[in-house]
């Protein structure tokens, strides 16, 4: 749906270097990244609002490279939804079809996606009297009203709070599945992601770093940026003899098991979630490298708590509340812990883009040493 | 049972703040009202009428007085709209395109607006005559000394502030709109049509008040590139006829219905765009 080639631009302080990019028909593709990543110039430019430098862009079969916005036929939120101050919300639902001289089909497109987006008791009500959860309404309504190949959404629920982002974001996933339309979305959270991806890019620093479903970004980062953006909190320096299929991997004194690509110096990584917790000579946890640890600190996380562990490596843990109940773990206990085979993702130890993580702060780490 | 509105104690200092500078919009307000309404207590307002209506030399004073009236009307209403047609799109080209030298351009914009009003007639009269006479020669047009070259002095010299009011307008206005406009399908144009246009319409109407305000008071450039006659006697020219001719009493009579022009577009101004616009 849309293919993004090479693709270079300068734009005051962002950048994009070399950004190549599939997004697939009816897709959610969310481009995640931090403040100054280049997320929104990329959405500038498949909107055609800039211009690159260097590089093709192809919507679905036509390639729009230089095509001025207006023929592009994008849907376009904006951050602030940039909703027309002076036009009341039919009106600005109305006015791209008005524009392109279908206004025939005015009633019958604000009918429908007034019912969508529950809006329909807002029609003769200017902006300005709008929250901000119904001005995001309108202005997806004003964009769907004109049959885009794709939708863009710019960081569409970074202003809303959290129980409004929650509800909208629900509803967005809704009116995707709705429409079928392809939708590439930009934001900053990895929460977000979660809920509604297919598939994501990661973008640092105007570069593209990983591009995935959002487990394998989530399991499988390919960079300690990706790891650390994605807050993964089991990330050790070790090193890998061999290359091939569940080799050893020595991370500090203790010899992990995975996939690794390339010898010498890497980074491993093991999600909370994946690591097995028992107690000392308990049954949950009976293989031959089971570490000792001892728990640190316990945080409650969501439906469960997450254990801080020191030991031979300083590992997170997520435990259940029932598993934390039947365990009787507290600050202080003894625990058994397990990194099962194929849970261990091995990953190079230099980052996949320039400065990706604080100078020095690579060397200063010690093997098995939790990254701060 | 109404309740009182709380009292609110000033302390001294506070007293003494609002005093000092109250006293200064008091003073303003009060030699703005001794100066004009000294000028107008001048002459005597009851025997100047029945003057004007009753004498032969009186019905030629209101003719007079007339004309000039409809001729500062016709000349600054087409300055208006001439300025309105050429600043609108000067200054949305000043607001949101990019061009060499900004500091340049934007100085020469300004200048008519800083030069002495005489200066400017001279250079008109220099570049019509001079430079153009031939030009405007085989065209059989005539455009100094003619009620047409009082248009042209106005316009250079109200035309700028139009340009400044409106610009600012547009300054106010989120380019965001008009992206978002041409995601939906509007051509450059289009969006200026449809989005920037009317939400800029607060700085335009400022844009055409004072315009039109500075077109109808404009004395100097017209002096000098259409003379002081009575074909281009616009009513600063008119006052400066009779004042010239010794006529103190009809210079006054003329100055007061000036005042009472501009203070009257001004009200209406302030009543039509309410506290949003300002000059």
């Amino acid at each position: 749906m849309v293919r993004i080639e090479h693709l270079s631009v300068a734009f005051g302080d962002f950048s994009l270097t070399d950004v190549s990019l599939d997004v697939r028909s009816r897709e959610y593709f969310v481009v995640l990244g931090p403040t100054g990543a280049g997320k929104t110039v990329l959405l500038e430019c498949i909107a055609g609002l800039t211009r690159p430098d260097s590089g093709r862009l192809w919507l679905g079969d036509r390639e729009v490279t230089a095509l001025p916005p207006e023929q592009r036929r994008v849907g376009y939120l904006p951050q602030d939804y940039a909703l027309f101050p002076h036009m009341t919300v039919r009106e600005n639902i109305g006015f791209g079809l008005m524009v392109r001289r279908r206004a025939a089909e005015i009633p019958a497109k604000i009918e429908r996606f007034a019912g969508l987006l529950g809006i329909g008791h807002l029609l003769d009500r200017l902006p300005f009297r709008l929250s901000g959860g119904e001005k995001q309404r309108v202005a997806l309504a004003r964009a769907l009203a004109i049959d885009p190949e794709i939708m863009l959404l710019d960081e569409p629920l970074s202003a809303l709070d959290v129980a409004t982002r929650e509800h909208i974001s629900d509803e967005l996933r809704h009116i995707h599945d709705s429409t079928g339309i392809t939708s590439l979305h930009i934001c900053h959270n990895f929460d977000e992601t979660l809920r509604l991806a297919d598939r994501v890019a990661l973008l640092h620093q105007g570069r593209l770093v990983q591009v995935g479903t959002p487990d394998e970004i989530l399991r499988r980062p390919n960079c300690l940026f990706a790891a650390e953006f994605v807050r993964a909190e089991n990330v050790f320096e070790g090193w890998a003899e061999t290359v091939g299929t569940d080799v050893p991997v020595r991370v500090g004194p203790v010899t992990l098991h995975a996939n690794v690509s390339a010898r010498g110096a890497v980074r491993v990584t093991c999600r909370p979630d994946d690591v097995a917790v028992g107690l000392p000579g308990g049954p949950a946890v009976a293989e031959a490298d089971a570490l000792a640890a001892t728990v640190q600190s316990i945080e409650v996380r969501g439906d469960g708590f997450a254990l801080k562990t020191v030991g031979t490596l300083a590992v997170t843990a997520f435990v259940s509340r029932p598993q934390w109940r039947a365990l009787n773990l507290g600050p202080g206990s003894h625990v058994q812990l397990h990194l099962a085979r194929g849970t261990v993702h091995v990953f190079g130890a230099e980052p996949a883009v320039p400065n990706s993580s604080p100078a020095g702060h690579q060397a200063q780490r010690q093997p098995g040493e939790r990254p701060q | 049972m109404t309740r009182t509105p709380p009292v609110r104690r000033r302390s001294a200092s506070d007293r003494l703040f609002r005093a000092a500078f109250g006293s200064t919009l008091a003073m303003a307000v009060i030699s703005i009202t001794l100066i004009l309404g000294g000028m107008a207590a001048f002459v005597s307002w009851p025997a100047t009428l029945r003057w004007a209506f009753s004498t032969p030399e009186g019905h030629e004073f209101v003719q007079q007085v007339a004309f000039s009236v409809r001729l500062s009307f016709v000349t600054s209403i087409t300055t208006t709209f001439l300025a309105l047609a050429l600043g609108i799109p000067a200054a949305y080209a000043l607001s949101r395109f990019r061009y060499p030298l900004p500091l340049v351009v934007d100085t020469l914009l300004d200048l008519p607006i800083v030069l002495p009003p005489l200066v400017a007639g001279v250079a008109l009269l220099t570049v019509t005559r001079y430079w153009l006479g031939s030009f405007f020669d085989a065209l059989g047009l005539q455009v100094h000394y003619t009620a047409r070259g009082i248009v042209v002095a106005q316009l250079f010299i109200a035309a700028p502030f139009a340009v400044r009011a409106i610009k600012a307008a547009f300054d106010d206005i989120s380019p965001r709109y008009e992206e978002v406009s041409r995601t939906l399908g509007c051509t450059p144009f289009q969006a200026f049509l449809h989005v920037s246009l009317p939400l800029a319409r607060h700085g335009i109407l400022a844009g055409a008040i004072m315009t039109w305000a500075r077109a109808i008071s404009e004395f100097g450039p017209i002096l000098i590139f259409c003379t002081a006659s009575e074909k281009t006697a616009v009513l600063p020219i008119r006052v400066f006829l009779y004042n010239s001719a010794g006529d103190v009493a009809g210079g006054v009579v003329t100055s007061v219905i000036l005042i009472v022009v501009a203070a009257g577009a001004l009200l209406t101004f302030k009543l039509l765009g309410g506290s949003r616009l300002s000059l």
